[in-house]
């Protein structure tokens, strides 16, 4: 299966080049170490926190699995080779989608490991699963976020362009602070972040309350819009590199 | 003899700078056709074109009877990957194995072994190779699906002597067993050594193709070097310099050439012959030195 095998040598990429891998995957957990165990008064709380920074780390994913790994792939003479080699764009891009699922597995289990050893959590079985539910489809429309960043920026300023958005989208859409705690323009401004809409769907299931219908619309009209400008940039970029 | 690949009337800009200008160019099954031209001639260009990398701005490109970006295609065609295009923490059998998957009849790893001698840095990461090793393990990549036409870009650059023997005569027995290699290299003696033809590509165009002999031709066969009097009206003197009494003549037939300068009394001493290099015809068909 060639898509396994593309799939296999960008995993062995990763794991042999730990100071990015690492980081990525453990960062959320470390800062959730630091910040989440010192909510904990109550369950409820801790579940919240912890919801935060699973959304946290899955974002961290698409952001430099697909932000920065396509900007540097862009001039890359081994993407070049790889584009001689018989096999379909799909192929190539389905292996990214499994190379970024398995990081951005790893990035929110060790968020939720952390939270069950250190921290009060504990959920039933149908608000984990809505959780998960609410990471993954909140992971698509970022996913998109930055594959646009890997085509639209060039590929010196991917690195810098990822971290600040990452973070910014992050605190703005209240990861970190939650957002009732926000003077009222912040929060304002916070509800028209994909990040916000994606803590909403993660809160409400942790809380036990049904999702909100109107940030799963928000998430649908941003996975169209960064859908949108992916495409864009990718052809902009066929057409610069190999027109 | 069916071509395995070509180029018609192709042009290709970037910019405003004209890469190919209506280039025709055609590699026949079976043999080794090597592209020689100063840098900016447009052969990576050409190559780039031919293995569906580029489009063209206008012009025809055929491979192996179809078109390059057809995955079928492409699964009869090797390439190797530009220096430093190889991932640097993956292991040599792991990328091997990878190139590999993609084609249905790979070579194995013994003929891996025999042919590039890639058994003492099978389990090496490809960033801790030297220069040479990598050089062989890029061209060993383009062999390694067993493909029916190859592309080598410089397969030899940087190698020393004994690793582009090595190269050489790995690329002469894959064309013994039939297959076709499209090369470039700015070593002429690489040229002369592997090449059934030669194409001479010189701003975007093809100035000269055909055999080594022939391009040779082109300036003469023998190149006679004396101290003495002008060879002015000689018989077959393609080119010839003065400079400081020292004339350099490129000749068609050396025989001729000698006979006819005792018979015409002129002075001349310490003179040398010997068969012209392609280099020398190359500079002479481009007016640069090779780069």
């Amino acid at each position: 299966m060639l898509v396994y095998e593309h799939f296999r040598a960008s995993l062995l990429q990763l794991a042999r080049t730990p100071a990015y891998s690492v980081i990525t995957v453990m960062l959320p957990a470390v800062i959730f170490v630091f910040i989440g165990t010192t909510i904990t008064e109550s369950r409820t709380g801790a579940n919240v926190v912890m919801a935060s920074f699973a959304v946290f780390a899955a974002l961290g994913v698409a952001f430099f699995q697909f932000g920065v790994g396509i900007a540097n792939g862009r001039e890359s003479p081994w993407e070049k080779f790889a584009r001689v080699l018989p096999v379909s764009p799909v192929v190539r891009f389905l292996a990214t989608i499994m190379t970024a699922t398995a990081f951005a597995t790893v990035a929110v289990g060790l968020v939720v490991l952390t939270a069950l050893l250190l921290t009060d959590v504990g959920m039933s079985e149908s608000a984990w699963l809505k959780l998960i539910l609410s990471v993954v489809g909140g992971s698509v429309p970022m996913a998109m976020f930055g594959i646009a960043i890997g085509y639209w920026a060039p590929p010196s300023a991917a690195l810098p362009v990822a971290n600040i958005l990452y973070l910014a989208m992050s605190l703005g859409g209240g990861l970190f602070v939650p957002p009732t705690s926000m003077p009222g323009f912040l929060d304002s401004f916070s509800r028209v972040l994909p990040t916000r809409h994606i803590g909403e769907l993660a809160w409400a299931a942790v809380l036990e309350q049904p999702w909100p219908a109107v940030s799963w619309m928000w998430l649908g009209a941003y996975t169209v819009l960064f859908g949108a400008l992916a495409v864009a940039g990718y052809r902009r970029d066929e057409g610069v590199r190999y027109r | 003899m069916a071509a395995a690949a070509r180029l018609e009337a192709v042009s290709k800009s970037f910019g405003g700078t004209r890469a190919l200008s209506s280039i025709d160019l055609e590699a026949n099954r079976g043999e080794i056709l090597a592209l020689l031209g100063p840098n900016g001639a447009g052969k990576s260009t050409a190559i780039n074109v031919l293995t569906g990398l580029r489009r063209v701005d206008s012009g025809s490109v055929m491979l192996l009877g179809g078109e390059p970006r057809d995955i079928a295609v492409r699964r009869q065609i090797g390439l190797t990957p530009q220096e430093s295009g190889v991932p640097p923490t993956l292991r040599v059998r792991e990328i091997m194995r990878l190139v590999r998957a993609h084609y249905p009849i790979a070579l194995v790893d013994e003929e891996l072994f025999e042919r590039f001698r890639l058994k003492e840095i099978w389990n090496r990461q490809a960033g801790g190779l030297s220069g040479g090793q990598k050089r062989t393990l890029a061209v060993a990549m383009a062999f390694a699906g067993n493909p029916e036409l190859v592309f080598l870009d410089e397969p030899t650059t940087g190698l020393d002597v004994e690793a582009r023997r090595l190269l050489w005569a790995a690329i002469g027995a894959y064309r013994q067993q039939g297959g076709t290699v499209v090369l470039t290299t700015h070593y002429l003696e690489e040229a002369e050594a592997l090449a059934d033809r030669v194409i001479v590509i010189d701003r975007g165009r093809a100035v000269a193709q055909g055999t080594v002999d022939d391009i040779r031709r082109r300036v003469g066969q023998a190149k006679v070097s004396y101290k003495g009097d002008a060879p002015d009206g000689l018989p077959g003197v393609a080119r010839a310099t003065v400079a400081g009494g020292k004339v350099t003549a490129f000749v068609e037939d050396s025989d001729v050439f000698v006979r006819a300068l005792v018979g015409s009394g002129r002075r001349f001493e310490e003179i040398e012959v010997r068969r012209a290099s392609l280099e020398e015809a190359f500079v002479e068909i481009t007016g640069e030195e090779p780069s």
